[in-house]
């Protein structure tokens, strides 16, 4: 009895252990990646199983195409401008379509955008002045 | 592969024949070269023309004609913009570089003015900054160049870059600052008629209407002023800029080598100039998403869109336009450079008793070392163009309020000075991997005038101008 336990402690094991190495490569094999940005912009890069498609898409949160882009072999997409949102990043040929990514576009706050264009904008103002403010006071070079 | 891309054999003959040209007329301008101030210096007598051209075309370059596009296709107008604003390089350069040639009428590189004015330690955090900048440009130089072959034709990435610098090698070997100085003055005639007549046929052929219509609906935030990515960038640009021509030794050479009274009005002259060329050239990239187009890497936009617009006759066109633009650049950044290394590593440093003709030896034998540790580095391709150049930003920006200071204000001394550039740098690296490219230059310029404040602060010493005469 004891024996038959272990027997099916160790399947059981085998069988939870196998799931949880098998899991993440499920996971990977069936879920398209997503990818996130800051800035709107995202590099995707080309894989050989693309080629067999004519068109990428970049589906905004409504299903609506925001952008379309053609597929051309060998060669992968810099997508740019977005704005926040949940993008799907699909491949199409006619009847044909696969899903190959979920892009999430959360810019950088503005207030901190507009702190460092400030602090620039300051020190520019200062660069200015320390160059075009005549010195007087300064020991002249001979 | 697209419908204008040009065949091998084709590519191979432009480039042959380009580079030819090239060669052979630095070689000729090269030929009376005699002595070190002829080769490195042209003989400290350039004029109003040659230099406004030369500065013009120098900084027109892959920033210019690869970056200016990809950065208007990452950050829209205000990249455009943005990009633009590098002018004010060239713009307030002007009235150090008559003061530079005032202080230092024999001087040779930006690192004698650091050297004399704060001493050793400044001097050699100031040479590790200058020679990290210049192996960044050199290399982004080298990558614009493979970019470009491997995008408007069907070379490859490596032969674009290996042709671009053996061209300039080669000359900027046989000419020196002479040769590079005429090419750049038909290479900027080349580049300016040819980015006007691009934005003339894509404003002709696809129209504002069309662009602003298909960016408002597919690529919105690059019409959006409120882009906080593109408000960062601004005015880190606009330091990024300033910084590059503040320390670097292409600009002060030519402080150098110009004609007195000369400088001051050919970089003002040169920055108003180009202030509209990053405009004309950013502005093709707005057309891609009219175009259909998505660059399978960002700084491939231009020319992309270029060839798109003009088919392959276009595609020859924007080879010659940009290949240009990099030559005028890589040539002038062989010479600084070598003329960097030759006089404050190799005459203060290893070999204080060299005679001339043996620096001349050097000279030559250093630019052949730059183009071989160039083309080891580009060959990696490490990163996009705008990333490595902007990597550049955090280095060269932290040098700029020693320089003014060194020139304006008599109390910053040689330590406070090294520590603004050391701890500059570092924060803008901390930035440029934390947050991202766009504020790499604005931390490290900051933090830098932080540090030179407290030091003018606390200094007690004043520093007297007659003594930075030679």
């Amino acid at each position: 009895m004891q024996s038959d336990n272990l027997y099916l402690t160790h399947n059981v094991f085998i069988l939870l252990v196998g799931m949880f190495v098998s899991a993440p490569a499920l996971d990977a094999a069936e879920q398209p990646p997503v990818y996130a940005s800051n800035d709107g912009v995202k590099t995707i890069s080309w894989q050989p199983d693309y080629e067999t498609f004519n068109q990428l898409l970049i589906l905004n949160t409504n299903g609506s195409v925001q952008a379309s882009y053609p597929v051309i072999s060998g060669q992968g997409w810099v997508v740019s401008g977005l704005s926040d949102g949940r993008y799907t990043l699909q491949l199409t040929k006619q009847n044909q379509e696969r899903v190959i990514g979920t892009l999430e576009v959360e810019h950088y706050s503005l207030k901190s955008a507009v702190t460092l264009f400030g602090m620039g904008a300051l020190m520019f103002a200062y660069l200015l002045y320390t160059l075009f403010t005549p010195r007087s006071t300064l020991p002249k070079h001979d | 592969m697209t419908d204008f891309t040009l065949a091998s054999s084709d590519a191979l003959v432009i480039l042959i024949v380009f580079g030819v040209a090239w060669i052979l007329w630095g070689w000729y301008l090269g030929r009376n070269n005699r002595t070190l101030d002829d080769y490195a210096l042209a003989g400290r007598n350039v004029g109003f023309a040659l230099a406004t051209a030369t500065a013009m075309a120098t900084w027109i370059t892959s920033n210019t004609t690869l970056v200016a596009p990809q950065l208007t296709y990452q950050f829209g107008v205000w990249g455009m913009l943005g990009y633009s604003m590098a002018a004010l390089g060239l713009i307030l350069f002007a009235p150090l570089a008559a003061k530079i040639k005032q202080l230092l009428p024999n001087g040779f590189t930006s690192g004698d003015f650091i050297y004399q004015r704060y001493g050793k330690a400044a001097w050699m955090a100031f040479i590790v900054i200058s020679l990290c900048y210049a192996l960044g440009w050199l290399v982004s130089l080298g990558m614009a160049g493979g970019l470009l072959l491997s995008s408007l034709s069907e070379l490859g990435y490596v032969t674009g870059m290996s042709a671009i610098l053996v061209i300039c090698v080669i000359y900027t070997l046989l000419g020196g600052l002479k040769a590079v100085i005429a090419t750049d003055f038909v290479q900027s005639i080349v580049i300016i008629s040819g980015v006007v007549f691009i934005a003339w046929v894509c404003i002709d052929e696809v129209g504002f209407s069309t662009i602003h219509t298909n960016l408002s609906a597919s690529q919105p935030e690059l019409l959006n002023l409120l882009f906080p990515a593109a408000i960062m960038f601004f005015f880190n640009n606009v330091f990024f800029g300033i910084g590059e021509i503040f320390h670097s030794n292409v600009w002060w050479s030519r402080a150098f080598a110009f004609a007195p009274s000369v400088g001051k009005r050919s970089y003002l002259t040169a920055g108003l100039l180009w202030l509209p060329i990053p405009i004309v050239t950013g502005f093709i990239a707005l057309a891609a998403g009219s175009l259909q187009l998505s660059p399978p890497s960002a700084d491939m936009v231009g020319p992309m869109v270029a060839a798109a617009l003009l088919g392959k006759i276009g595609a020859v066109f924007i080879f010659i336009v940009v290949f240009s633009a990099l030559a005028s650049s890589m040539d002038s950044l062989l010479a600084a450079t070598s003329d960097l290394l030759t006089q404050d590593i190799v005459k203060r440093v290893l070999i204080p008793d060299a005679s001339p003709n043996r620096l001349l030896k050097v000279n030559r034998l250093v630019i052949v070392g730059l183009g071989l540790l160039t083309w080891c580095v580009a060959a990696l391709k490490l990163a996009t163009l705008g990333a490595l150049l902007n990597f550049t930003g955090a280095f060269v920006a932290s040098t700029i309020w020693p320089i003014v200071y060194g020139i304006y204000q008599p109390k910053l001394t040689g330590g406070f000075a090294a520590g603004a550039m050391i701890a500059g740098t570092v924060a803008g690296l901390i930035g440029y991997f934390m947050i991202g490219f766009y504020v790499a230059a604005i931390i490290s310029c900051a933090l830098s005038l932080l540090i030179c404040q407290i030091g003018i602060r606390h200094s007690q010493t004043f520093f007297t101008w007659h003594s930075l005469k030679e």
